[in-house]
């Protein structure tokens, strides 16, 4: 057992920062999906976003200012951006998810298609500020400092966004717009603004995340399409609406991605959807499905 | 508070349900709507709450138009529904659903507070730390009635609150509208159970094919059998 430990530790660790930088995007995605029945297909390209802003700031030179400066400006032009989205998809709110994704999809391929036009198609590298970007040494692995900071980043917002949904007065709205949001508004809550509100705060870690997992993924195109799969299937796995189904999810989809592929390679390019296609046969509602019932 | 419903059209991509339904609920009053299934009950209550949208026609309430107006205008206008079926937020507990509509009934004012809904309903602050959705069904329509009187509303939609309950508990459901109308709040009450119904309300209104086909004070309704089992099949 230690001995399979200690070979597998890197790729364990490895799976750990996945998660945490999937759980950042997926908790967005599986809150505005499961609350305002929203598929915002653009999330990955907001990811992507992030990724370029980060190049675009801190580049090869690493530097503390540069990487903090890149975090705030892609956490407001996110919130931004995710209120435009919540603006946007209004009109087809009574509408079918796929009006929606249709919808979505069209954000998408423009913001994926100018950020390609802006930045060209070679892999953009983006450096870790100064002291995070060496390695150390973790039970006689050596393993890179970034990525522990990564999860320990993870496991912070993971308590953080726990405690603003399940003790605050925006979680409860969250909470309850997620199980019946008509209800919701027929009580004198605008739903629209509460839709703008967890729209923008979810469009805002999909960007931060970008940035977050720069100095790992870099920025290149086709990121965003392969990240948002990701965090789809972390928002399948763990159920629509719900932060602990997206964060178990994201830790699952993380080893998946890591040791899974280490452990079945011959398998690698299955063990991912083998996983999904797994739970949805078990638990069609996800793990954690905070949903009561599916909407008509 | 007075609403006044006139030539309300409304109804499903699959069709239309209401075709111009004329009705009106006076202040303080209790109006009981009945009908036979499919006669377009429910859908008047959600298109009056702003819950399906109307095509045309009008709703005012006190005199302001909000036909068409989204579910939270109606609230603020003074309107609350307890829906058919109950709609909880069944992994919220029960003293979670007290809090969010109190918060917005506070910020209207009015009498109804979480510790006199407590004392009238003691067994809602037994529960208080229970997930709604695993509460009896008794429970649960005492929750929905709750969170819509707790936004101190003057007019309650109340959609069928006494199905699927045990005769017993739906007088308990019956106790609770009349405080209600004893507070000044006026009910528009759809209700298959005719005992019930005449026991609580003072006017009745009959529905056939999304329409109001008929109009009697309940005194009325109730000397008159031939009516009421030409337009509801019971005698």
């Amino acid at each position: 057992m230690l001995t399979w430990l200690d070979a597998n530790l890197v790729s364990i660790l490895n799976g750990l920062a996945i998660g945490s930088l999937l759980f950042i995007l997926a908790v967005g995605l599986s809150l505005v999906f499961g609350m305002m029945d929203v598929l915002n297909l653009a999330h990955g390209a907001l990811f992507l976003a992030g990724a370029y802003l980060g190049h675009l700031f801190v580049g090869q030179q690493a530097g503390w200012a540069s990487f903090a400066g890149a975090l705030g400006v892609a956490a407001v032009i996110g919130a931004l951006a995710g209120g435009g989205l919540s603006v946007m998809t209004e009109p087809l709110a009574h509408r079918s998810h796929l009006d929606q994704a249709l919808l979505t999809l069209g954000v998408a391929l423009v913001v994926a298609e100018l950020l390609s036009i802006a930045f060209g198609n070679d892999v953009q590298s983006v450096a870790a500020p100064p002291g995070l970007d060496g390695s150390t040494v973790v039970l006689g692995s050596t393993y890179p400092v970034y990525r522990l900071v990564l999860i320990g980043i993870g496991a912070l917002l993971a308590v953080a966004v726990h405690v603003v949904i399940e003790r605050t007065r925006l979680g409860l709205l969250v909470r309850a717009a997620v199980a019946d949001r008509e209800m919701v508004s027929a009580l004198g809550v605008d739903e629209r603004r509460v839709k703008a509100a967890v729209f923008g705060i979810g469009s805002a870690l999909a960007m931060v995340a970008g940035v977050l997992g720069g100095p790992i993924y870099g920025a290149r195109p086709g990121l965003d399409s392969t990240v948002l799969i990701l965090a789809l299937v972390v928002v399948v796995i763990g159920g629509l609406g719900s932060v602990r189904g997206a964060l178990i999810g994201a830790l699952v989809i993380g080893q998946v991605e890591s040791l899974g592929r280490v452990l079945l390679a011959d398998l690698a390019s299955f063990v991912l959807f083998g996983a999904l296609a797994l739970v949805l046969v078990l638990r069609p509602q996800g793990l954690f499905g905070a949903r009561a019932q599916a909407r008509t | 508070m007075s609403l006044r419903v006139r030539e309300l059209v409304a109804g499903y991509r699959r069709g239309t349900v209401l075709h111009g339904v004329d009705l009106d609920v006076g202040p303080g009053q209790a109006v009981a709507l009945l009908g036979r299934n499919g006669a377009g009950k429910s859908t008047l209550v959600m298109t009056v709450m702003g819950l399906l949208r109307a095509r045309s026609g009008s709703v005012r309430v006190d005199g302001h138009e909000l036909a068409g107006a989204r579910p939270h205008r109606m609230a603020r206008a003074g309107c609350a529904v307890v829906p058919q079926g109950r709609r909880l937020w069944a992994p919220l507990t029960v003293g979670e659903h007290l809090e969010l509509a109190a918060r917005q009934g506070r910020r209207r004012g009015g009498s109804w507070t979480v510790e006199r809904i407590v004392e009238a309903l003691p067994r809602l602050g037994e529960r208080r730390r229970q997930a709604a959705g695993r509460l009896s069904g008794g429970e649960q329509q005492m929750l929905a009635i709750a969170r819509a009187l707790l936004t101190n509303p003057r007019l309650v939609l109340l959609d069928e609150p006494s199905e699927g309950l045990a005769p017993a508990v739906a007088e308990q459901v019956a106790e609770v509208v009349t405080s209600m109308l004893a507070d000044g709040v006026a009910v528009l009450l759809v209700e298959q159970d005719l005992y019930l119904a005449f026991s609580v309300a003072d006017q009745v209104a009959v529905m056939q094919r999304g329409r109001i086909v008929h109009r009697a004070s309940t005194p009325e309704f109730r000397r008159d059998p031939g009516t009421a089992h030409r337009l509801l099949g019971v005698s």
